[in-house]
C-alpha cells in the first residue's frame, strides 16, 4: 500500500504549480502552462498508481495520516491530513485525469489569451483546491477544501470579467453555493456535537461514519446534521432548486466548464455525502429526501435541456439532470451506483464539454442554430462528441449505459426491500426513481440526438443570408468568397440578436470571448476547420476512456476478463461500508466496533498471507475471510435479487447482474427517443422546431420554470428593493416618528418652560444674552436636524421597551 | 495594602507615553510635529511588552477590583495590536491634514488606557471610570476638525447619546448598589443568587439598564444611532477606533457584568441580548446594503457586526458554566478575528481618500487596475468580514456556530438562523465594492491612488495576519481557548 502514503503528493503538486505559475509564468516560453501539466502528469501518474493498487486490494483499510494540526478553541482541533480509501483513490483518478485533459486543451483554446498565465494559475489551484477536499480525513477539512472550490470557481467563472453578465453569474454562483455552505457548515457542527459524546476527535469521518454505524449517534442528531449538510450538496451539485447558478456558471470559458461540470466543483456534493454515507444510510428521511430532491432534478432539468439552443447550456441542464440521477441513487440505496455514475459521468461530461468548446472555437457561437453540418468540417470533435452523446444517453456498451443500469437497478432492489420490510415509503422512492429515471434516460437521449443532429448534420447554417442550398453548393464548388461568408456570419449573428432575446448574451458573450480574444479572430476568414493536435489529443484520450470505465462496475465485467471479486464495488468500499445496513429495513443490526476493528487487523493479516484465502464467494468481498457476522456475509455474498422476500439491509449490493427487463426498457426507452430525434432534426433543421412550439410548455421549459425568476423575484428583488429600504426607511421615518412625537412634547414642555420662566422671570436686561443662544442654538438646530432628539427618544423607547418586555415581564 | 505594580504596568506605560507625547507635542513644530506617532507607537510596543509576561499568572490588586488572567491579557494584547494599527493608518493622515497631532495621539493614548483597565475591572465604578475613560477622549477626537461642521455635528451627537447612556447606566448602578449593598461584580453576583426566581421588576430593570450603558458602546440597536453619523463625520482613523477598539471595550465591559455580576440572572439578559442581536444584525446589515459612502457602509457592517458577536450572549444561561465558556471564547475570538479586517479596511479606505477626498464606493471603481495590492487588500478584508476563505472570519463565524450547536436549545438555532440570513445578506454588500474595484472601469481623470511607504506596510501587514489566522487559527485561538473566564472571573 506504499503508494496510498504519497497521496498528498497528488494535491501539494498542483498547489506548487499555482504557486511557481503564479510568480514566474509570465517568463516561461509557454507562460506558465508547462509548470501546471508537469505536476498534473505527475499527480496523474500517482493516482494511476494508488487507483491500481487500491483496485487490486480489493477493499482497502484506509490511510490516515496527519500532517498538521491547530487548536480551534477549547478541545477541538482543526487537522489537515490524508485519507486515502478507495473512494478517495477513484476520485483521485477522476479528477487528475479530467484536469490533465482540461489543461492539456487550454493549451490552444485559450492561446493568445490576456490572461493565459493567470488561467493556469487558477486551473492548478482549483484542482488543489478539489483534491484537498477529496483526500480530507476530516470535515474542517473539507470545509476548506469545498470553500476553496467556491472561491476557485467565482474567479473562473468571472474569468471574462469585462462583461457584466459574466461576473454576475460569478456573483450568482458564489453567492448560491455560499447560502448552500452555511447549512454545510451548522451540518458539520450539529455531527460533531453528537460526535463529542463519545470521542475527541469530533470532526474526523471516519468516528463520525463509525459512530452513525454502530447506532450511537442519536437520530435527531443524525437527521438535522445530514439534512442540513445536504443543503450544502444541493447547493454545490446543482440540485433544484438550488442549481440556478449552475447553467450561468456558462459564462466562464468552455475548459473551465469541463473541469466544474465533470470533476471538481459539481460532484463535491456528491462525493460529501457518499463519504458521509453511514451516517446519511442511518435515517429514512434523509434517505428519502435525497431520492425526492434527486428524482425532481433528474427530471424535470432534462426538459429544460430540450429547449435550449446554447450547446453550453444544453450540457448544463444535462449535468444537473445526471447530478439529479447520483443524488437519487444515493437516496435509494444505490451508494455504488451513485459514485459510479459519478464517475462515468465525470468523463463522457468532460469530452462533451471540450467538444462543444472545439465547436464553439471554431464557429465563434455558442448556438447550434449557427452550426449544422459540421461533421464535414470537424470530423474528429464530431466522433467524439458521439461517443460522448452515447455514453450520456445511456447506449448500450458505454459507460453511461452501465451506470445508468446500476442506478435504476438499485431503484429496483430499494423498492422490494421497502416492500419486505414494510416501509411503504422506500417502496414509492425506488419506485419514482426507477420509472422516472427510465423517463429521463428518454429525455437525455432525445435531447443529445436533437444537439447531434442540430450541430453536426444538415447543412452548415452559417450563412442565413443563403439557402441552404446554395451554400452547399458554393462550398462544393469552392466559389464562396470567404470574406463574405465570414461577414455574413457576424451579420447572422447579429440578426440572431435582434430577435432571439433570450440567447442574446450568450452571442454576445461568445463574440466578446472568443471573438475579441483569439488571433485568428480577425484571420478567421474561412469555413469551420478542425482544431488542433491538443484540443483533439484530450477529445480522443477522453472518448476512448468513455467506453472502458463502464465495464469496471457493470455486469460484463467477468466477461471482459474481469473478476467478480475487483469491479468498481469493490473497489470504492469500505470495511466499515460493508457492514452498514439500514436500521430502518428489517433485520438491520448496528454495526460492532469492536468486531470491525477485530476484523480489520485480522482482514490485514490474510492479505499478507496471500489472496488465496478468498476462493469461491459468488460476489463476495474480501474481507469475507475475517470472522464477521455470518449473515451479514450471507446476504452480502447471496446478492439479494429482490422480491424474493428477502431483505438486503446492507449498503452494498454485490457484483452487479444482468437484468434482462431494466435493459429491455432501457434500450426501448433509448432507440425510442433517438428515432423520435431523427425524425425531426435527421434531416435539416425544421423551420418549425417542435420543441419551441409546444405552447405553455415551451415557454415554462424556455424560463426553466421560473426558477430563476423567482430566485430574482422573490429574493433578491424585494431585499433589495423593499427590506433593505424599508428597514432604512423604517429606522428613518417610522421609528423617528414615534420618537419625534415624544421629542416634540419635551420640546414644548422646554418651549413653556421657556416662555414663562425664561421670558417672563428673565427678562429685558439679558435680552442680548438669550439672543446669542438663540443664535448658537438656531446653528446647533441646523447641525442636528433635529436629529439627535430622536435618537435620544429612540434610545430611551429601546430602553423601555427592553424593561418592560423583559425584566416586568417575567 | 500593596500595590501590584506588574498588573498594571501596561496602563503605567501607556499613562506615561501619553504625557510624553504631550511634552514633545510642545517642544516639536511644524512637520515634525508627527514624529508623536512613532513616539506613541513605540510605548505601544513597550506596553505589549509589559502584558506579555502577564500570561499564565492570576494576579489581583487594589483590592481585588483590578484583576489580571488570561482571559485580560487576551483582551489587552488585541487593544494594543489594534492601537497600533490605528497609529499606523493616523500617520500620514494627521501628518498631511494639519490637525492638532499632539493632542490627536494624546487622547488616542488616553482612551486606550480606558480599554485596558476594562478587561481587568471587577467591579462596577470601575467599569464606568473605564468607560468613560475611553468615551470622552473620543467625543473629543471625534470633533477634531473642528472648522468642518459634519465632524462637530459627530462630536455632538456621540457625547449627547454618550452622556445619556452613561446616565441610565449610572442610574442603574445606583440602584444595583441600593438592592446589593456592594459594587464588587461578584459580590453583586453573590447578593442577586440569593434572590432565588422571583427578583423584584425594579431590581430586573436596574440590571438592564447596565447593559444599556454598554449597548451605547458597542452600537447594539437601538442605540446605535449615534454611530454611522459620528463615524461619517470623524476623521477616518477616529471611525476605525471607534468601530474597531471602543467596541471591543464595551464587548469586555458587557462580557464582565453579564457573565460574572449577573450570572444568576442570565435567563433574563440573555434573551434580551438575543433578541438585539437578531435586531443588531439584520438592520445593520440591511440598512448597509442602502449605503452609498463608504465609512457609512463601514459604519452599519460595524453595527450588523456588533450584532454577530452579540449572539454568544444569547446562549448564556445560569450555572450552564461549559455553555458560558463556550460563549465568552466565541465572543472573544470573534472579536479578534474581526479586529484586523475591519482596521484595514478603513486603512484601505484612508489610502484611496487620502489626497483626493474621495470616499464614495463608486470611488473605489476600477482600484483593481489603479492599484492592485489596495484593492487586493480590500477584497480580502471584505471576504474576511463576511466570513469566507481564505481569511480568519471564516473561522469566526464557525466558532459562534459552533457555541450555537453547543448551547443546543431553540433560541440557540434561531439565533444561528438569522446569523445564516445575516451572512448572505452581508455578501451582497460586500460584494458590491469587491465588483466595483475589480470589474468596473475607473471614471476618467480619477486621482492616483499614493498610500504611502507606511500606510502600505500596515495594510501589507493586516493582509498578512488576515490570511495567517485562516491558516493558523490557533495563534489567536490558544489564546481565546484559554480565557478561561468563567472560572476565573473573581
Amino acid at each position: 500500500m506504499e503508494a496510498l502514503n504519497y497521496a498528498w503528493l497528488i494535491v501539494a503538486l498542483p498547489f506548487v504549480a499555482a504557486g511557481v505559475i503564479a510568480a514566474f509564468g509570465r517568463l516561461m516560453p509557454l507562460k506558465g502552462a508547462e509548470v501546471g501539466l508537469a505536476a498534473i502528469a505527475i499527480a496523474w501518474v500517482v493516482a494511476v498508481m494508488i487507483g491500481y493498487q487500491t483496485f487490486v486490494n480489493g477493499p482497502v483499510e484506509a490511510v490516515e495520516q496527519v500532517f498538521w494540526s491547530a487548536p480551534l478553541g477549547g478541545s477541538v482541533l482543526i487537522e489537515f491530513g490524508q485519507y486515502v480509501d478507495g473512494l478517495t483513490a477513484m476520485m483521485l483518478v477522476l479528477v487528475t485525469t479530467v484536469s490533465f485533459m482540461v489543461q492539456l486543451y487550454s493549451r490552444e483554446y485559450m492561446h493568445g489569451e490576456d490572461r493565459f498565465t493567470y488561467f493556469f494559475a487558477m486551473l492548478s489551484l482549483f484542482t488543489f483546491s478539489m483534491l484537498v477536499l477529496v483526500v480530507a480525513p476530516n470535515t474542517l477539512q473539507a470545509l476548506v477544501g469545498w470553500e476553496l472550490v467556491g472561491v476557485c470557481s467565482y474567479l473562473l467563472i468571472g474569468y471574462y470579467w469585462l462583461e457584466k453578465t459574466n461576473s454576475d453569474a460569478a456573483n450568482k454562483a458564489f453567492l448560491t453555493t455560499k447560502f448552500g455552505d452555511i447549512g454545510l457548515v451548522v451540518g458539520i457542527i450539529v455531527l460533531s456535537v453528537g460526535v463529542s459524546a463519545h470521542t475527541d476527535n469530533v470532526f474526523s469521518i471516519r468516528e463520525t461514519t463509525e459512530l452513525a454505524a454502530a447506532g450511537m449517534l442519536s437520530e435527531p442528531t443524525i437527521v438535522l446534521g445530514c439534512l442540513l449538510i445536504f443543503l450544502g450538496a444541493m447547493a454545490k451539485s446543482g440540485q433544484m432548486p438550488l442549481h440556478v447558478w449552475l447553467p450561468d456558471a456558462m459564462a466562464g470559458p468552455t475548459p473551465v466548464s469541463a473541469l466544474i461540470h465533470a470533476a471538481t466543483m459539481v460532484t463535491a456534493g456528491v462525493f460529501l455525502i457518499a463519504r458521509l454515507y453511514p451516517v446519511f444510510a442511518q435515517s429514512l428521511a434523509v434517505m428519502n429526501t435525497m431520492a425526492i430532491v434527486g428524482t425532481i432534478t433528474l427530471f424535470f432539468a432534462g426538459f429544460v435541456a430540450i429547449v435550449q439552443d446554447d450547446i453550453k447550456k444544453v450540457l448544463a441542464y444535462s449535468t444537473i439532470s445526471q447530478l439529479g440521477y447520483m443524488v437519487a441513487a444515493l437516496g435509494v440505496g444505490g451508494y455504488t451506483a451513485g459514485i459510479f455514475h459519478l464517475f462515468t459521468h465525470g468523463f463522457f461530461k468532460a469530452l462533451l464539454f471540450l467538444g462543444s468548446g472545439s465547436l464553439i472555437h471554431a464557429i465563434h457561437s455558442n448556438n447550434m442554430s449557427d452550426m449544422g453540418g459540421m461533421r464535414k468540417f470537424m470530423p474528429v470533435t464530431f466522433w467524439t462528441f458521439v461517443v460522448g452523446s452515447l455514453a450520456l444517453a445511456g447506449f448500450p456498451l458505454t459507460a453511461g449505459f452501465f451506470s445508468k443500469d446500476e442506478v435504476l437497478v438499485s431503484a429496483q432492489i430499494w423498492a422490494s426491500n421497502g416492500a419486505a420490510s414494510g416501509v411503504s415509503s422506500t417502496a414509492l422512492t425506488g419506485n419514482l426513481v426507477f420509472w422516472l429515471g427510465l423517463a429521463g434516460a428518454m429525455v437525455t437521449t432525445f435531447y443529445m440526438g436533437r444537439s447531434v443532429f442540430l450541430i453536426f448534420f444538415g447543412t452548415h447554417r452559417g450563412v442565413s443570408a443563403h439557402t441552404p442550398e446554395e451554400v452547399e453548393a458554393e462550398v462544393a464548388a469552392g466559389t464562396l468568397d470567404p470574406q463574405a461568408e465570414m461577414e455574413d456570419l457576424d451579420q447572422a449573428a447579429h440578426d440572431q440578436d435582434a430577435v432571439d432575446d433570450l440567447s442574446q448574451q450568450d452571442v454576445a458573450a461568445g463574440h466578446a470571448g472568443h471573438g475579441s480574444d483569439h488571433d485568428h479572430g480577425s484571420g478567421g476568414h474561412h469555413l469551420p476547420h478542425e482544431s488542433g493536435w491538443q484540443i483533439l489529443t484530450a477529445l480522443v484520450v477522453l472518448a476512448v476512456l468513455s467506453v472502458p470505465v463502464g465495464f469496471l462496475g457493470g455486469f460484463l465485467w467477468d466477461e471482459v476478463g474481469g473478476s467478480t471479486e475487483r469491479n468498481f464495488e469493490t473497489w470504492t468500499a469500505t470495511h466499515l461500508l460493508e457492514e452498514v445496513s439500514y436500521p430502518f429495513l428489517a433485520d438491520a443490526h448496528p454495526v460492532d466496533l469492536e468486531e470491525l476493528h477485530g476484523g480489520e487487523a485480522e482482514g490485514a493479516d490474510a492479505d499478507h498471507a496471500g489472496d488465496g484465502a478468498e476462493e469461491g464467494e459468488a460476489a463476495g468481498i474480501s474481507t469475507d475471510v475475517t470472522p464477521l457476522a455470518a449473515g451479514a456475509d450471507l446476504v452480502l455474498a447471496t446478492e439479494a435479487e429482490g422480491g424474493e422476500g428477502e431483505v438486503d439491509n446492507h449498503v452494498l449490493h454485490g457484483a452487479p447482474e444482468f437484468h434482462l427487463n431494466v435493459f429491455v426498457l432501457a434500450l426501448g426507452g433509448f432507440l425510442a427517443a433517438i428515432a423520435l430525434a431523427w425524425t425531426i432534426y435527421g434531416r435539416s433543421r425544421p423551420m418549425r422546431d417542435p420543441v419551441l412550439h409546444m405552447g405553455g410548455v415551451t415557454t415554462l421549459l424556455e424560463n426553466k420554470y421560473y426558477f430563476d425568476d423567482i430566485g430574482y423575484r422573490g429574493v433578491v428583488v424585494p431585499v433589495r428593493d423593499w427590506l433593505a429600504p424599508a428597514a432604512s426607511w423604517s429606522s428613518n421615518v417610522i421609528l423617528d416618528g414615534i420618537v419625534k412625537n415624544t421629542g416634540g412634547a419635551v420640546k414644548r414642555l422646554a418651549d413653556v418652560t421657556y416662555f414663562t420662566i425664561d421670558q417672563k422671570v428673565i427678562d429685558g436686561g439679558i435680552n442680548g444674552g438669550a439672543f446669542s443662544a438663540a443664535w448658537i442654538s438656531s446653528k446647533l438646530k441646523r447641525l442636528q436636524s433635529g436629529d439627535v432628539q430622536r435618537y435620544a427618544g429612540a434610545m430611551l423607547a429601546g430602553v423601555i421597551v427592553l424593561v418592560v418586555v423583559f425584566a416586568a415581564a417575567r | 495594602m500593596a500595590i501590584d505594580f506588574a498588573a498594571i504596568a501596561p496602563e503605567l506605560v501607556l499613562t506615561a507615553t501619553a504625557i510624553v507625547v504631550l511634552l514633545v507635542d510642545l517642544v516639536l513644530t511644524g512637520g515634525a510635529k508627527q514624529l508623536v506617532n512613532p513616539l506613541a507607537g513605540i510605548g505601544a510596543l513597550v506596553a505589549i511588552g509589559f502584558t506579555l509576561p502577564l500570561w499564565g499568572d492570576d494576579r489581583s490588586t487594589f483590592g481585588g477590583t483590578f484583576v489580571v488572567n488570561d482571559y485580560a491579557v487576551v483582551l489587552k494584547l488585541i487593544f494594543l495590536v489594534s492601537l497600533l494599527a490605528i497609529l499606523g493608518i493616523s500617520w500620514r493622515y494627521f501628518a498631511e491634514s494639519r490637525f492638532f497631532q499632539g493632542e490627536y495621539y494624546f487622547l488616542l493614548l488616553v482612551s486606550f488606557i480606558g480599554m485596558l483597565i476594562m478587561p481587568s475591572a471587577r467591579d462596577l465604578l470601575l467599569l464606568f471610570v473605564a468607560l468613560e475613560t475611553v468615551s470622552i477622549p473620543g467625543f473629543v477626537m471625534a470633533g477634531l476638525r473642528k472648522r468642518d461642521l459634519y465632524s462637530s455635528e459627530a462630536a455632538i451627537k456621540f457625547f449627547l447619546i454618550g452622556v445619556l447612556s452613561v446616565a441610565l447606566m449610572l442610574f442603574g448602578i445606583s440602584m444595583m448598589y441600593g438592592f446589593t449593598g456592594t459594587t464588587s461584580l461578584s459580590g453583586i453576583a453573590q447578593e442577586l443568587g440569593q434572590w432565588g426566581s422571583s427578583p423584584p421588576p425594579l431590581l430586573l430593570a436596574s440590571l438592564l439598564l447596565i447593559i444599556v450603558g454598554f449597548g451605547f458602546k458597542i452600537s447594539a440597536v437601538p442605540f446605535h444611532f449615534w454611530a454611522p453619523d459620528t463615524y461619517a463625520g470623524s476623521p477616518i482613523p477616529v471611525a476605525a477606533m471607534l468601530a474597531v477598539a471602543s467596541k471591543t471595550a464595551g464587548f469586555a465591559g458587557l462580557i464582565a457584568v453579564t457573565f460574572i455580576a449577573f450570572e444568576p440572572f442570565a435567563e433574563v439578559w440573555a434573551p434580551a441580548l438575543g433578541v438585539l442581536a437578531i435586531f443588531t444584525m439584520s438592520l445593520g446589515n440591511l440598512v448597509a446594503l442602502q449605503q452609498r459612502d463608504m465609512v457609512r457602509l463601514l459604519a452599519w457592517s460595524s453595527v450588523a457586526q456588533a450584532g454577530y458577536m452579540l449572539i454568544p450572549f444569547g446562549l448564556a444561561a445560569s450555572g450552564a458554566a461549559d455553555v458560558n465558556e463556550a460563549a465568552v471564547q466565541a465572543t472573544v475570538f470573534y472579536i479578534a478575528a474581526y479586529t484586523l479586517p475591519n482596521i484595514g479596511a478603513f486603512g484601505v479606505l484612508v489610502a484611496v481618500n487620502r489626497r483626493s477626498g474621495y470616499r464614495s464606493i463608486e470611488d473605489f471603481a476600477g482600484l483593481g487596475a489603479r492599484h492592485p495590492f489596495m484593492a487586493m487588500a480590500m477584497t480580502t478584508f471584505l471576504l474576511s468580514l463576511g466570513g469566507a476563505p481564505p481569511t480568519v472570519g471564516l473561522w469566526a463565524k464557525f466558532a459562534i456556530v459552533q457555541a450555537g450547536a453547543r448551547a443546543g436549545d431553540t433560541f440557540a438555532y434561531v439565533l444561528l438562523f438569522f446569523l445564516i440570513i445575516n451572512s448572505v445578506i452581508a455578501f451582497f454588500y460586500y460584494l458590491k465594492v469587491v465588483w466595483v474595484m475589480w470589474m468596473t472601469e475607473p471614471r476618467d481623470g480619477m486621482e492616483p491612488v499614493t498610500p504611502g511607504v507606511n500606510l502600505s506596510l500596515v495594510t501589507a501587514a493586516l493582509v498578512f495576519g488576515t490570511v495567517l489566522l485562516f491558516l493558523l487559527p490557533g495563534l489567536i485561538s490558544d489564546a481565546t481557548a484559554a480565557t478561561d473566564l468563567v472560572a476565573g472571573l473573581s
